[in-house]
């Protein structure tokens, strides 16, 4: 059950970014939403389940887009390892602790991915393009991430998973 | 000894997790040219529910504007208020439908002159990265479209196809940092190269100190490398900086076209 409910979390957040109802390029919103599916899972979910769900998140995000194979598995799985690693010891039930660590995610997620960018020579970002798309991300992840994780905590509910961390009623 | 082996465990999947990944970058990397099995069957899984969805979200929205509104109305406005509505969603259709037309007679009338093979394509997909800036098509080798082709509308330049399933392809937008156009400035003849600078803005890279070029200058396309037609309009001249010391100008492009409005592109098969 746990697998489903997150195939279909996975699915339906690439759907949404994949979407031009709902994000455009160039200067439209974009929001990565799979990111929001891996911290909801290392937060509240063990270490194992955080890597291996955070790397192929990653890559089914690679998989549908024009970046390198692996660069977007790289970055999920280091952000779930960070997340997971400092929220041990956090009370992570607290909405403001959730927002936080979902700012750091970005922070590390952004991070990872400049630092491939960087080791493998590829066309690398400019500043601006990486100041603004940072911003905007951790702007529309604050917005976001609230929602994402009471339909992530719903759907576990109903189906009735147990998180691994935490208990299972929610502040949020 | 069991504590320790415990403790390390997590630190040892996570390196094997990068490995793999980073091999994957690797070997990726080095296919470049290449599109992955993985590929193909991702954009063939994911965009016909993208386009299912799509439409669903459309009759969707014409059974609210429809129906739905016109629930709470008072009953004495019914049949008027469902008359108009009617009637207006006639207008809009028909707008619609006019304005899609007007498009697809620009688009075709420009294919008809110059590119009497090019087909024409819908946007159906974004890329999932905020970090790149590419769209997906609904036509794709089965189509008689192959990588490397140049995608414009009736506007001007749009980008390149870089891969291919058989019913939809990937295309990569001018304004992405990994794309290259040689390009020449249309008044003077000074040659550059277009790249991706930000998402609104292109740049042409490399072009003589010495060379003569103003703010609103047309740019086009040069021809070399056999991927963009020579003379397709890519933009104008947005800004030109002069540098105290170096070699080149600092000129920003603006492209010809809306890349955020995209809707129908053509696919220039030589």
């Amino acid at each position: 059950m746990f697998i489903v409910v997150y195939a279909t979390a996975v699915l339906l957040a690439l759907l949404a970014q994949t979407s031009p109802l709902l994000f455009t390029v160039g200067p439209g919103l974009r929001v990565d939403l799979t990111l929001m599916v891996v911290v909801y899972l290392s937060l509240f979910w063990g270490w194992k389940r955080a890597l291996v769900l955070g790397f192929l998140t990653g890559l089914s995000q690679d998989v549908l887009s024009s970046e390198v194979l692996g660069l977007s598995a790289l970055s999920k799985t280091l952000t779930a390892f960070v997340v997971h690693t400092l929220s041990r010891h956090v009370h992570v039930q607290s909405l403001t602790v959730q927002v936080l660590f979902t700012c750091l995610a970005v922070a590390v997620d952004t991070l990872a991915r400049l630092v491939v960018l960087i080791v493998f020579q590829l066309p690398s970002l400019a500043l601006s393009i990486v100041f603004s798309t940072f911003v905007q991300q951790t702007l529309l992840s604050i917005l976001l991430a609230p929602c994402v994780y009471y339909g992530l905590h719903s759907a576990m509910q109903y189906g009735h998973i147990r998180p691994d961390k935490g208990s299972s009623h929610g502040t949020l | 000894m069991k504590a320790l082996t415990e403790r390390w465990k997590p630190i040892v999947l996570l390196l094997c997790l990068l490995l793999l990944a980073l091999a994957l970058t690797t070997f990726n990397t080095r296919l470049a040219p290449q599109t992955s099995l993985f590929e193909r069957l991702g954009l063939s899984v994911v965009m016909p529910l993208q386009q299912a969805i799509a439409s669903l979200a459309q009759r969707l929205s014409g059974v609210w504007n429809g129906y739905i509104n016109l629930m709470h109305v008072h009953q004495e406005n019914v049949r008027l208020q469902r008359q108009v509505e009617v009637l207006q969603g006639q207008l809009t259709h028909y707008q619609e439908a006019y304005v899609q037309q007007q498009r697809l007679r620009e688009l075709l009338g420009f294919r008809a002159l110059a590119f009497p093979q090019a087909v024409v394509a819908e946007v159906v997909g974004i890329d999932p990265s905020p970090w790149s800036e590419m769209v997906t098509i609904n036509k794709g080798s089965r189509d008689s479209l192959r990588k490397d082709i140049a995608v414009a509308t009736h506007q001007g330049l749009v980008g390149r196809t870089i891969e291919m399933a058989p019913h939809y392809a990937t295309v990569l937008l001018l304004t992405d940092r990994r794309s290259a156009v040689d390009a020449l400035i249309q008044r003077t003849r000074a040659r550059g190269i277009v790249v991706g600078k930000t998402r609104r803005l292109c740049e042409l890279r490399y072009v003589d100190l010495h060379a003569d070029i103003q703010v609103g200058d047309t740019v086009v396309a040069s021809g070399l490398g056999e991927v963009y037609p020579k003379g397709l309009l890519i933009g104008t001249v947005a800004a030109v900086h002069q540098k105290p010391q170096g070699l080149f100008h600092e000129v920003e492009v603006q492209p010809a076209v809306d890349l955020a409005q995209l809707e129908e592109v053509l696919v220039l098969v030589p």
